[in-house]
């Protein structure tokens, strides 16, 4: 199939059932076909791979909202850096994917625009915040879609969607062109029906950019030829250290285990391991990462791009703008991270959470002297049911699984689970910092180097 | 502030004026109540035992390089002027900072 045929049909298809999935903000159909064209003529390493792009990646020429209403409208004058190597590579890039508001939220219900629909069952959510970009993909519409992932929103969306979702180390991606969250803990993220795909993007968009300064300067190694699976025992030698890990729903019980049962089958080894300071990560990430976004956000302010609703002087602009143009939890989270930097409470909360964060990267340091990669659920529940009025405390204790490799700025990738119900589960294994290699030798082993099967309505 | 149940109301009408957003008073109440719940949530900093643990600000605890002081031409000013939600005569044309209120 040429990229062009491949383009034409993917685009057909989104067309066709978008509209009951809300998937994309943007769909950009003549870019895409160029690139395919391009992709036939020129070939090159990811030649006419189908790739949908979250909306808080700048894409030049191309309207980049981050999900909110603060934004509608904007055009970036620039790509993001894993946009121009996806481009450099040949990739088709379909279009934009819906968020929630600037990555704040685990079930796209906080875009500013619409929720996105889980393709299992349209009543539930797919997770979040890079909820377009998993949908996309579990619904057949593409064939990888790239996330941002600051505290779990590539990896628990690939759980509740039943994809594979990586999260590189940090400093393994650009972050250039990702519109800050968290600048400390932000990553570009991958998702896919298979890992031999994130594979193969992932040595295209990884490695040292100048325009980032928190890129690693280390080598790029084929990641597709290093996470070759092998016929036999493939997982022979791998070391799987599992944690306690308290009360989640009965389907995930089942699949963890089932899933576990199945990486035994495949040659790995199982053993006990503690992270006994897990239990801050949440308290941690809920003021390291506002106080960050605090700073962050402030430059959304109506003045030089996005949205302006004019006041009468300057000041007013300013708070009517961000008033209006940004939705409720990302109100919330300013608020609770300029706290946490205010004056009389910056020792207290901010500085404190970082040295929590200390612990828990210490306690990952400690598991890998017994084993090569940690196993946990990616989320304590299957989908939730869109509308559910969860507070805000509560959904982020949901996060207690993503959160620790987060703060450690571990690579971690959810695989699907074997389910015994109709609802996707997630298996997070997470490595020692760059070894990405295993993640996706374990994905790839675990799915017979095979996609995901699509939701019976998308096939 | 000790974390309640509820965040002090002056202390969100404080917070929101730092960070430029307003709120009215059903969001005042709201969000007094659900920032008072998390903040009650982040309890469990104080009560662990961290006094003596050096923060961790860059999770792989290393110093981002910095870049060469070169001077360079970005080229894409149209673009920019495009996107702004106002230009003129060169600059990005804002509502007075200082002088009297219209």
């Amino acid at each position: 199939m040429t990229a062009v045929s491949n383009c034409r049909l993917a685009l057909a298809r989104i067309a066709d059932r978008d509209e009951e999935l809300g998937a994309f903000l943007t769909v950009d159909g003549e870019g895409a076909l160029s690139m395919a064209s391009q992709a036939d003529r020129e070939g090159g390493p990811i030649a006419g791979l189908t790739v949908a792009v979250k909306d808080n990646l700048v894409t030049r020429g191309v309207e980049t909202t981050c999900g909110s209403r603060i934004l509608a409208g904007y055009v970036p004058p620039y790509d993001a850096e894993v946009v121009r190597r996806l481009r450099v590579a040949r990739a088709t890039i379909l279009g934009k994917t819906n968020m929630d508001e600037f990555g704040m939220g685990s079930s796209t219900e906080h875009s500013g625009y619409f929720p996105t629909r889980n393709p299992w069952d349209l009543s539930r959510s797919p997770g979040g915040s890079s909820g377009g970009s998993a949908a996309a993909v579990a619904a057949g519409f593409c064939e990888v879609s790239l996330g941002s992932d600051t505290g779990g929103s590539v990896r628990q969306p690939a759980a509740l969607t039943g994809i594979v979702g990586l999260k590189p180390t940090y400093g393994r991606v650009s972050r250039s062109g990702l519109v800050a969250f968290a600048s400390s803990l932000d990553q570009v993220g991958i998702l896919a029906r298979n890992g031999r795909n994130i594979a193969k993007v992932l040595s295209q968009i990884a490695g040292r950019d100048p325009a980032d300064s928190t890129s690693v300067s280390r080598d790029v190694p084929d990641y597709e030829a290093r996470s070759e699976p092998g016929a036999n025992n493939p997982l022979a030698g791998i070391r799987l250290g599992v944690v306690a890990h308290g009360e989640v729903d009965a389907a995930v019980e089942t699949g963890v285990a089932a899933g576990l049962e199945r990486l035994r089958s495949l040659g790995a080894s199982v053993v006990p391991v503690e992270l006994p300071h897990a239990h801050l990560a949440m308290a941690a990430y809920y003021l390291i990462a506002p106080a960050e976004a605090s700073s962050n956000l402030a430059r959304f302010d109506g003045l030089r791009y996005g949205v302006r609703k004019t006041g009468t002087d300057l000041e007013e602009t300013v708070t009517r703008s961000r008033r209006e143009g940004f939705g409720d939890e990302v109100k919330r989270r300013i608020l609770l991270g300029t706290f946490a930097l205010s004056s009389g409470y910056y020792d207290a909360y901010y500085e404190r959470a970082q040295k929590a964060r200390r612990v828990i990267a210490d306690d990952f340091e400690a598991a890998f002297a017994s084993c090569d990669v940690v196993v946990t659920p990616t989320f304590p529940t299957v989908a939730f049911t869109l509308g559910e009025d969860t507070a805000p405390v509560d959904a982020y204790r949901a996060d207690r699984f993503t959160l620790p490799p987060s703060l450690a700025g571990l690579p971690a990738i959810s695989i699907p689970a074997p389910s015994a119900g109709p609802l996707p589960v997630g298996l997070q294994l997470t490595a020692r910092a760059f070894d990405e290699a295993t993640l996706l030798r374990l994905a790839r082993a675990f799915l017979d180097d095979a996609d995901c099967r699509l939701p019976e309505a998308y096939r | 502030m000790s974390s309640g149940a509820m965040m002090d109301k002056t202390q969100l009408a404080a917070l929101a004026r730092l960070c430029r957003l307003s709120l009215d008073a059903e969001e005042e109440t709201r969000l007094a109540r659900e920032l008072g719940a998390v903040l009650e949530a982040m309890d469990v900093l104080a009560a662990s035992d961290l006094d003596d643990v050096a923060p961790l600000h860059h999770p792989l605890d290393a110093v981002a390089p910095l870049a060469d002081d070169r001077a360079q031409s970005w080229g894409r000013f149209r673009e920019v002027r495009r996107t702004a939600p106002s230009f003129v005569d060169g600059g990005f044309q804002v509502p007075l900072v200082l002088g009297e209120k219209k």
